[in-house]
């Protein structure tokens, strides 16, 4: 998925070191969504998402990235490296995600307690697996694509992929 | 394609992301294995269960963050005394210049200058009296001239 993209992805970050600040609204456009859901399912935080969206794209336009590398991939490092000191520092509470949803989605209704029902699954989750759990359900990355952003092996991913699910599978047992 | 193959696959195969090859391939084995087809089920539940999220978006004051955050102004220059720093050097490299101009110029002053030379003023010779005749004067190889 990655892949596919990477060329027109260079080619909007080439316009922009070159001055065009619209090529770079652009690259924000295609890849802040994606990035910032991502951000929000690891931390459970609206406000540190955005903050670590700033700084991930702060770093991105004070970059001098070269056309072999990944660049989707170098985002989403740089957004999980950021992420894992936030998860050094304290850990993801529901609560403040169960208030920040309902300030951002007003009143609670379908959509919420989906929301809410899908955090509180991934809350569950260690970092580890739930960095890849997230990256390929909702960003539907491969697994190597995955592995490149978590600078692992593919073995390491498929791993913890596999661990999560299991993990996921006992919670959900216990559900009714 | 047997058991554990397919199990390496079930995700992609739920998400519809493996190539069309394997996906037949995936589905043909499906289709006789029961048990494989139990476990797909299964897992099919927990993803849709797991990304069943429409996503979150952040809001547009974001982007104005970043682009206060690349526009941040350059760092002011370090200053000495009040003073800014570019100056106190180009200061300092024109007392320099100054300094080792006058040394050189020294130097180069105190090794051209000339070995003292004692300058005697002659006192003119008193011309002899016309009629005088100098006998004396004259050099004994040259006697035999006169």
């Amino acid at each position: 998925m990655i892949g596919q993209t990477s060329a027109e992805i260079f080619g909007l970050y080439n316009r922009f070191k070159q001055g065009d600040e619209k090529s770079f609204e652009l690259l924000y456009k295609q890849l802040s969504g994606g990035l910032f859901n991502y951000c929000v399912r690891l931390l459970g935080d609206w406000y540190l998402a955005e903050d670590i969206l700033v700084e991930t794209f702060t770093k991105f336009a004070k970059s001098n990235l070269d056309e072999r590398g990944n660049i989707k991939a170098w985002l989403y490092r740089v957004a999980t490296n950021a992420c894992y000191s936030h998860f050094r520092k304290k850990k993801t509470e529901l609560k403040s995600f169960e208030r920040q949803l309902t300030s951002a989605m007003g009143n609670p209704g379908p959509d919420f307690v989906r929301e809410l029902r899908v955090q509180r699954l991934l809350n569950e989750l260690p970092e580890y697996q739930r960095i890849v759990v997230v990256l390929k359900f909702y960003e539907r990355m491969t697994y190597q694509d995955i592995a490149d952003v978590l600078c692992c092996p593919l073995g390491t991913v498929k791993s913890r992929m596999h661990q999560g699910m299991s993990k996921l599978r006992e919670i959900i047992k216990d559900e009714p | 394609m047997n058991c554990a193959d397919t199990k390496e696959y079930l995700i992609d195969h739920i998400l519809e992301e493996l190539d069309p090859e394997l996906q037949i391939q995936v589905n043909e084995h499906l289709a006789v294995c029961e048990k494989c087809r139990g476990e797909m089920e299964r897992t099919g539940r927990l993803v849709e269960r797991v990304s069943a999220s429409s996503g979150f978006k952040p809001v547009a004051e974001v982007y104005e963050r970043i682009r206060e955050q690349i526009r941040m102004p350059r760092p002011k220059p370090a200053r000495f005394f009040g003073v800014s720093r570019s100056l106190v050097f180009a200061l300092g490299a024109f007392l320099l210049g100054i300094i080792m101009t006058r040394s050189i110029d020294t130097i180069i002053r105190n090794r051209a200058q000339p070995s003292r030379i004692e300058v005697r003023q002659e006192v003119p010779r008193v011309a002899p009296f016309s009629d005088t005749v100098e006998f004396y004067s004259v050099p004994a190889k040259n006697l035999a001239r006169i």
